[in-house]
């Protein structure tokens, strides 16, 4: 099979050495270092929670920790789905998907039942939530806007897919941290707050991959 | 399967990555007859498997740092017409449904396993029948080559799940032919 010559003289025109990507998990591990940074963001800026004792450091720092382990997985699994052939089954995705929510929710009421919150305390407000919120959603953005970028640089199959993962691994990455400050233990304040930033950044990731996605189809028929 | 091994194509998808233009001739030489039957599978339409093969090449290029030398070259390169076809088919469907003249049946590769089953025509027209997500796995194993564990890469699904869709397809084919 001969190669059309017109679709030849296009490649020619166009061809240049290239470096592989590395290995999904070699970028995750490079990425590993921006991770780190918006789980360290909270407590690094704006100081460790009053009731770290009573939490206790397995609950605190070991759930934190493994929130944060939790989260380079998500990572690994956005930047597996950007390779084609690459992609970890639906099932295990689901499952990592599953393991990056109820991180949240479970260590959310763990840390509840070790040190309940004072009634009426004055965290238990709008402004505390929108607080906690808006803080976990700008510490995750800029590792969502990287991840975004690297998924764009490979061919995702399902951008969407792809974007929803890398988003939730950089809200999982950064709730890891900010339990560690937010000293406002409230199952609802939790979940609502925290877990809707979580959310907030996977639908922002899912959004963007897919916009990824129409993006290069766009560029696809316009370059035919 | 009239491919050449995968270490060859290895050797050429490194070369390539290197960029030398004789690679790319080579590897659409090896490739190109292959991705063309499974495009036609899927599209079941010659004129649109041959646009959509050069599409594939086009996209193969654009996207040839994402290969991995130290993984086989087809199940990759299978991959990545499989996204050219999900995306030429997601813009047919925003502008017609798709429309299929099972009268005509495309000239679809048939599995080794199934040629007992009826004629060749016969045969085709079955298989034309069945929906190309559905017939998939089926010919990327008997007619490609593929293990599961590679389809199941490229599918996006477990490799268990890859078997049972092979093993469904063939048995709704066997229920067509008789």
């Amino acid at each position: 099979m001969k190669t059309p010559d017109d679709l030849r003289a296009r490649i020619t025109a166009d061809l240049r050495p290239v470096r592989p990507l590395l290995t999904p998990w070699q970028r995750a591990l490079l990425i590993a270092p921006a991770a780190a940074l918006a789980w360290a963001a909270a407590p690094g800026v704006l100081g460790l929670r009053g009731d770290l004792d009573t939490v206790g450091p397995w609950l605190a720092w070991g759930g934190s920790i493994l929130q944060l382990g939790v989260a380079l997985a998500l990572i690994a699994a956005a930047l597996r789905e950007a390779v084609p052939a690459g992609a970890w089954p639906r099932s295990t995705t689901r499952a990592l998907l599953a393991a990056g929510v109820l991180c949240t929710v479970a260590f959310a009421l763990a840390t509840s039942a070790a040190s309940p919150p004072e009634p009426g305390a004055h965290q238990d407000t709008l402004r505390a939530w929108w607080g906690c919120w808006e803080g976990a959603v700008l510490a995750g953005a800029p590792l969502v806007l990287l991840l975004i970028v690297l998924i764009a640089r490979g061919l995702p199959m399902r951008p969407g897919l792809a974007g929803g993962l890398a988003g939730l691994g950089a809200g999982a990455a950064v709730d890891g941290g900010w339990r560690l400050y937010c000293n406002y233990s409230s199952p609802i304040h939790v979940v609502s707050s925290h877990g809707g930033a979580v959310l907030a950044l996977a639908v922002a990731g899912a959004i963007a991959g897919v916009t990824v996605g129409r993006l290069r189809q766009i560029f696809r028929q316009e370059d035919r | 399967m009239g491919d050449e091994s995968d270490d060859v194509l290895r050797v050429l998808m490194v070369r390539y990555q290197a960029g030398e233009a004789d690679a790319f001739d080579a590897l659409y030489a090896a490739l190109g007859p292959s991705l063309r039957r499974y495009l036609l599978a899927l599209a079941r339409d010659a004129q649109r498997a041959d646009d959509l093969l050069q599409d594939t090449f086009l996209q193969l290029h654009r996207s040839r740092r994402t290969y991995n030398p130290g993984r086989p070259v087809r199940p990759w390169a299978f991959a990545v017409a499989r996204h050219v076809w999900l995306m030429d088919r997601r813009t047919r469907r925003r502008k017609a449904p798709p429309h299929l003249n099972l009268d005509a049946a495309p000239d679809l590769p048939v599995p080794p396993e199934a040629e007992g089953l009826a004629r060749g025509d016969a045969l085709r027209r079955a298989l034309a029948q069945l929906p190309p997500d559905r017939v998939e796995a089926l010919l990327l194993h008997h007619v490609w080559g593929f293990k599961f564990d590679e389809i199941g890469k490229m599918l996006g699904i477990r490799a268990g799940a890859a078997r049972v869709r092979a093993s469904r397809a063939m048995a709704a084919l066997r229920g067509l032919l008789q």
